[in-house]
């Protein structure tokens, strides 16, 4: 039998051991598509693989963005319709959850949180089931091919869980401190603009950074919504330039994955502590 | 709350004359009413028309015969099909699959990270960042890995003497289901890791001493003390993430395309198929409703057997 303190430093040898073991699982496919998306395409098919590549090159990723063979890329329109279509997503469905979660909060009345179950159980609607109204609702209202109708689409996941998300801030602000102002003669809405959203300001980044991140992902609405190659975001544009049936160009879909992973990497690097805290904020009370 | 209330039916003592004021009820909906009337036309209404749909025949090429009432018949078909059964089992083994895999693996690295570890932080960034990368590129990049000739899959297995020849893990129909639950489970462990490390972190550290105190064991301890703490936050993160795999489409279709022939053709991936490449619209909508409905009973039985009380939000 160890002793308490051997088994201490066992256990915490055995953690240490465990999180480097996972730490390779879970970043080394990332590096794989780095090194993958730098190496002249002769280095890319080889066995054994090239872990380091041994002639690095950027002329992969300047062939995505700037086409070849005198054919142009539609890589930096893609970029520009997802940045479009993401802000505007979370732009939209962050002053609408606010409104909703500030209601939901600060304002319940009878049968409001049976609605705030409603709202968030839509996520169990089959998505492929409601894309077949909206495109046929779309389709009619000719807004297909539009950043209208994929932000439209988004707000079907995206608005429930900023509402989630942002209900769990405002349960946090005391509320001595809005019947304070409403004392004062503030009104209600100028509550909550003026005193209480600049308190929950950290719970605006976590929903607007996490509205981002799943917006900039998405993938089955903005395949199906768009059908004109100029008007797609990345994930369909890529799938749509790169894999073709019987042939993956794997060079310039590696690097287009890197570009693509990009952006919501650096949102990450400077919102981490806003995305965990958002996180967990509408399902850990403490 | 009652501050506000009677602030709100006060007479103006300057003017005299009465404010026009809502009560707190028509403020909490006006402020809703945004949120409802989006979700009344992205959701909502394309639920029940889809419902609608699902008793009907329509058909996208057929354009001739419109939209027809069949009853039932779509819900007939689909039942007595052995190849709609097939797909709830691959489906179910899917879910099974990646939120199990997900879970595991989330919980315990939380557990493990919830020690006072050097780097800690760091380690907690580093390990959400396959999370953070889009699906699109996680699934492409695990099909790169998986590929028979040069991935590095097969190459590593290899190397270790784990198999002996060069796999097919996309191109097989027996492997794919389990290669695109690897990839999942891959991209969906941090979620897990995240939210139960939070809540682990919510356990007053005063309850653990106490039952170090009374000499129990660390298997005790968690068995006694931590999961009864965690039971809610457990239900709601296994509820949300066995939602969003069903719902999971994009790592299949850029991996598989559902196939090779059926085998990774999950409820969502068969959706997309009949409704957006058969163009059979009644016969995606029953599916949808059929799923819908498992989707609404499983939920209810799944919160009554682990909460026991009303879901509070």
């Amino acid at each position: 039998m160890l002793s308490l303190t051997h088994r201490r430093r066992l256990v915490k040898g055995l953690s240490y051991l465990y999180i480097l073991v996972l730490l390779v699982l879970a970043l080394f496919p990332i590096a794989w598509m780095v090194s993958s998306s730098i190496k002249p395409i002769e280095d890319l098919f080889v066995i054994p693989p090239q872990w380091i590549p041994e002639h690095p090159t950027l002329s992969t990723l300047n062939s995505v963005i700037y086409g070849d063979y005198g054919r142009g890329s539609l890589f930096p329109r893609y970029f520009a319709n997802s940045v479009i279509v993401t802000v505007g997503t979370t732009l939209f469905c962050l002053v609408i959850a606010t409104l909703a979660a500030y209601s939901f909060s600060r304002y319940p009345f009878r049968g409001s949180n049976g609605l705030m179950v409603g709202i968030l159980s839509t996520q169990m609607f089959p998505q492929g089931m409601l894309l077949i109204t909206l495109y046929l609702t779309f389709l009619a209202l000719n807004l297909l091919n539009t950043y209208p109708a994929l932000i439209l689409a988004n707000t079907t996941f995206a608005i429930p869980f900023a509402i989630w998300i942002l209900k769990g801030f405002f349960d946090t602000v005391p509320r001595e401190i809005e019947d304070a102002a409403l004392i004062d003669g503030c009104g209600r809405l100028g509550v909550l603009t003026r005193v209480v959203l600049p308190m929950i300001a950290p719970g605006l980044v976590a929903a607007g950074v996490y509205t981002f991140l799943i917006a900039w992902d998405e993938y089955l609405f903005a395949a199906t919504l768009t059908i004109k190659p100029e008007m797609r975001t990345l994930p369909p544009g890529i799938i749509q330039s790169f894999v073709g049936q019987f042939y993956l160009n794997w060079p310039n879909v590696m690097a287009a994955s890197v570009l693509v992973t990009i952006p919501v990497t650096v949102l990450f690097i400077f919102f981490q502590k806003h995305l965990v805290q958002g996180l967990t904020a509408g399902a850990v009370k403490g | 709350m009652s501050a506000s209330k009677s602030i709100s039916l006060e007479r103006s003592a300057a003017t005299g004359k009465r404010r026009f004021t809502l009560t707190n009820t028509q403020f909490s909906i006006i402020l809703l009413l945004p949120a409802l009337l989006t979700l009344a036309f992205t959701v909502l209404y394309p639920l029940l028309r889809g419902i609608y749909l699902s008793f009907h025949s329509y058909s996208l090429v057929d354009l001739v015969s419109g939209i027809q009432w069949v009853g039932l018949e779509n819900f007939k078909t689909l039942l007595s099909s052995s190849a709609y059964r097939s797909v709830w089992g691959t489906t179910l083994i899917f879910v099974a699959g990646s939120v199990g895999g997900q879970f595991v693996v989330g919980f315990l690295t939380a557990l493990v990270l919830n020690q006072d570890l050097a780097q800690r932080n760091l380690f907690r960034g580093l390990l959400l960042m396959p999370w953070i990368v889009p699906t699109v590129v996680a699934a492409l990049l695990w099909k790169w890995i998986f590929n028979q000739q040069y991935g590095i899959f097969n190459y590593v297995l290899h190397s270790l003497g784990l198999i002996s020849s060069f796999k097919a893990w996309i191109g097989d129909p027996s492997l794919a289901l389990f290669s695109v639950t690897l990839a999942n489970i891959w991209k969906g462990f941090p979620f897990h890791m995240i939210v139960l490390l939070a809540a682990l972190q919510t356990i007053p550290p005063d309850i653990i001493e106490a039952a170090i105190i009374d000499g129990t064991t660390a298997v005790q301890r968690f068995r006694y003390v931590v999961l009864p703490y965690l039971r809610y936050i457990i239900m709601i993160d296994l509820l949300i993430s066995i939602i969003w795999t069903f719902q999971s489409f994009t790592t299949i279709w850029t991996m598989t395309e559902g196939g090779p022939v059926t085998a990774t053709t999950t409820l969502a991936i068969s959706i997309y198929r009949t409704a957006f490449q058969a163009f059979d619209i009644g016969m995606g909508a029953a599916i949808g409703t059929l799923w819908l409905v498992a989707m609404l009973v499983f939920s209810a039985v799944f919160v009554r057997l682990f909460g026991g009380t009303r879901l509070e939000v």
